[in-house]
């Protein structure tokens, strides 16, 4: 035989030995796998993530872990970067379901990951739970069996900063910009359902821009959004686009009265790139501290207490899609993963996120609220009932 | 110099024919097995095993490109992502079977080398390279912002996708169509023809040769294979996108395992996507480490090694041949 294949047919027998030994799983153990992005251009989501997801699989296994057949067992959570590529998505979630034996799967986030992930799982009839993929993004997909969305609906998201120019009688020329990016959720957004909202209450959309997920440039839009003198803005985009956007308005000197930049926005990391221009910005919220939810606030104390950074919706939407997987395993009692399925369709539960129940979709809608950045902190302006702070009207001026 | 007691080493000649040989029989004979024991396979041994043979496949066709006909390419994505976008499309408005989809949508990556061929040929050397990354990114571009396509969210398969072992098989057969074709590439007369194209164009064209027909007919069968893959993978994750199937990852990691394997080797490619592949495993949990080890491995084979691993173990085999 050619000493070369003899040598890699050696290689390769002593690696299968090695990668057998790795995945051997311990027998008081089980699994579940989650393919996030900790590096690419979502990492800012990742990482909040992943602290949300280990946070709740940790109290468990602190509690005396979770009881599976009659026997007490611990929870370990292998996590995989997924690069922020849709196709490391799906192949780490094939190698988590077959090499570390993943039971059940926690997503990662946007529609692009998320769906890569869960189609996968779907076929494998894996349960895959995830909390950071917008509702009729992840329903357009294919009717789910086996994944599962709880995430704020676009059109709920969309609607708020009009309702709240209602609510709070906010006098602007009526005049909007539309810059949007051209994925899943930014077309929803920014090619439909801003345009339509605005319509409606009376609104006339002088400017309606598409944009690649990728540019950096946006001077020319800016331009125009200035020259046609319209009070407010509203953005889907990106954070590390946001954040260039944001640069470029004010070294524009343009400054609307309205400024909304969702996702873009949502990061902690959004304020410290912009400082003194994040003050004044409105992102879509769907969560705080403040809320009246089951461990709200102490899971943001506990956030900022052990990575001394300021916290981020992501830690609960992340920590309740995974308690959610967990109380799920628990009420079936077993690593059947049909039975795992049927526990969460039967979700009923109040999480840190609010009430969690799945509908027909196999989606749970988190209602929304608008946040603003005030002096570093994103706090809750709109509706009334929930807001922990005063709106900052207009929009201050850039220096 | 030593003195041994073993037989007589072989020419280089007699080496060369016994490794073709031994390669004609050892891998029909390992892609067989493969295909009969696939089904007492683990899912995760059919999950490596079928990165390991798209990578492969892409790895061939890219090493038939740079390795062999020295046009050093970094418009992979391209192909791959046509491939994908090809398959996706036929299967959902014309309703045509995986098994035809995937060659079809190998032909259509060679409509897109065909089409691009007259602008890029022009082109040499780094000009080339640079002109094929320009291409792949002009077409990611265009995928991203033409809705026709479905933009930025890509499109969705309408059909399940089959299962992973019918997934492996399928790589399979590409594999063994990849190596037919390259076996027939490299081992034939064209294969002589290609590398005087690439040793000195100017020379060869002096000589009778038509560099264009010549680069043409690598590039097409390259692009046929590339088209393969991008529409095995589009089939395996039931949905494209642009920045995915169009991504400059593709080209990185082809061009990562045949720079290791061994550029203009049979066994090079092969052999660099048993390393890359394995590695990426071991250090699954760690991804850092992951990323600096490949880098310092790609410094340390491009400065000591510029035929990589395959060509590092043929240089000592010769060395210690010699010394016998």
């Amino acid at each position: 035989m050619n000493p070369i294949y003899k040598n890699t047919l050696k290689a390769l027998s002593i690696s299968m030995l090695v990668g057998a030994a790795v995945s051997a799983m311990a027998a008081d153990e089980i699994v579940i796998g989650a393919s996030i992005p900790l590096s690419g251009p979502l990492a800012g989501f990742g990482l909040y993530q992943k602290w949300g997801y280990e946070t709740a699989v940790n109290d468990l296994n602190k509690a005396g872990g979770i009881t599976v057949d009659g026997k007490k067992v611990t929870v370990k959570l292998v996590v995989r970067d997924d690069k922020t590529d849709p196709n490391v998505t799906a192949s780490n979630t094939e190698t988590l379901i077959s090499r570390d034996k993943a039971v059940a799967m926690l997503g990662s986030c946007t529609p692009a990951l998320v769906n890569a992930g869960a189609l996968v799982a779907e076929r494998r009839k894996v349960p895959l739970v995830a909390g950071c993929d917008p509702l009729q993004a992840f329903k357009s997909v294919r009717k789910w069996q086996y994944a599962w969305v709880m995430f704020f609906d676009e059109t709920e998201l969309a609607t708020a900063p009009f309702r709240m120019m209602s609510d709070l009688n906010l006098q602007t020329n009526k005049k909007v910009v539309v810059l949007a990016d051209n994925g899943p959720d930014g077309t929803l957004v920014g090619g439909k359902i801003w345009p339509e909202t605005a319509k409606a209450g009376g609104y006339t959309v002088v400017q309606n821009t598409s944009f690649p997920t990728d540019s950096q440039q946006f001077t020319s839009m800016v331009a125009e959004a200035k020259s046609n003198g319209a009070d407010v803005v509203l953005v889907d985009a990106i954070p590390p686009q946001a954040i260039a956007m944001r640069k470029q308005m004010a070294s524009a000197g343009y400054t609307p009265k309205i400024l909304v930049m969702e996702k873009g926005a949502e990061p902690e990391f959004f304020a410290q790139a912009t400082g003194k221009l994040a003050n004044g910005v409105l992102v879509g919220g769907y969560w705080d501290p403040s809320f009246p939810y089951p461990g709200a606030a102490d899971l943001a104390k506990r956030f900022e207490s052990e990575t001394k950074q300021t916290q981020s919706q992501h830690i609960a939407d992340s920590h309740a899609a995974a308690q959610v997987l967990l109380d799920a395993i628990a009420a079936a009692g077993t690593t059947d993963r049909e039975k795992i399925n049927a526990a969460i369709a039967k979700t009923n539960k109040s999480y840190v996120i609010g009430p969690v129940k799945f509908d027909s979709f196999n989606t749970s809608a988190i209602p929304v609220t608008v946040m603003q950045w005030q002096n570093g902190k994103a706090v809750v302006v709109w509706p009334k009932d929930r807001a922990n702070g005063k709106l900052l009207f207009p929009l201050p001026e850039s220096k | 110099m030593l003195v041994s007691n073993h037989e007589p080493t072989p020419s280089s000649f007699e080496l060369a024919k016994m490794s073709r040989l031994s390669a004609y029989l050892f891998l029909p004979a390992c892609l067989v097995a493969l295909a009969v024991s696939a089904p007492a396979m683990s899912d995760y041994a059919l999950e490596i095993g079928f990165r390991l043979l798209l990578l492969i496949t892409l790895a061939e066709a890219w090493n038939l490109l740079a390795g062999y006909g020295g046009l050093v390419s970094l418009g992979t994505a391209s192909f791959v992502g046509i491939g994908a976008y090809a398959l996706t499309g036929l299967m959902n408005k014309v309703g045509v079977p995986f098994y035809l989809a995937i060659p079809a949508a190998g032909m259509a990556a060679a409509l897109l080398a065909l089409t691009v061929s007259r602008a890029v040929f022009r082109l040499r050397g780094l000009y080339f390279t640079v002109g094929t990354l320009a291409l792949a990114e002009a077409l990611r571009m265009f995928m991203v912002n033409y809705s026709g396509f479905g933009g930025a969210s890509g499109l969705f398969l309408s059909v399940d996708p089959p299962g992973l072992l019918d997934l492996f098989w399928i790589a399979l057969a590409i594999f063994a169509v990849t190596s037919l074709a390259m076996t027939a590439a490299t081992s034939s007369r064209f294969s002589i023809l290609l590398r005087a194209v690439r040793d000195d164009e100017d020379a060869a064209a002096q000589i009778g040769v038509r560099p264009f027909r010549i680069k043409l007919i690598a590039f097409l069968v390259a692009s046929f294979l590339m088209g393969m893959a991008g529409a095995l993978q589009g089939l395996k994750v039931g949905a494209v996108e642009p920045y995915g199937m169009f991504g400059i990852q593709w080209t990185v990691n082809v061009l990562s395992i045949v720079i290791i394997g061994g550029q203009g080797l049979r066994a090079g490619p092969i052999v660099g996507a048993l390393f890359v592949v394995l590695l990426s495993e071991l250090l699954a949990d760690y991804p850092a480490l992951h990323l600096a080890i490949t880098g310092l491995i790609l410094i340390v084979v491009i400065r000591f090694a510029p035929k990589g691993l395959v060509g590092l173990f043929q240089r000592r085999q010769r060395a210690l041949g010699g010394t016998q």
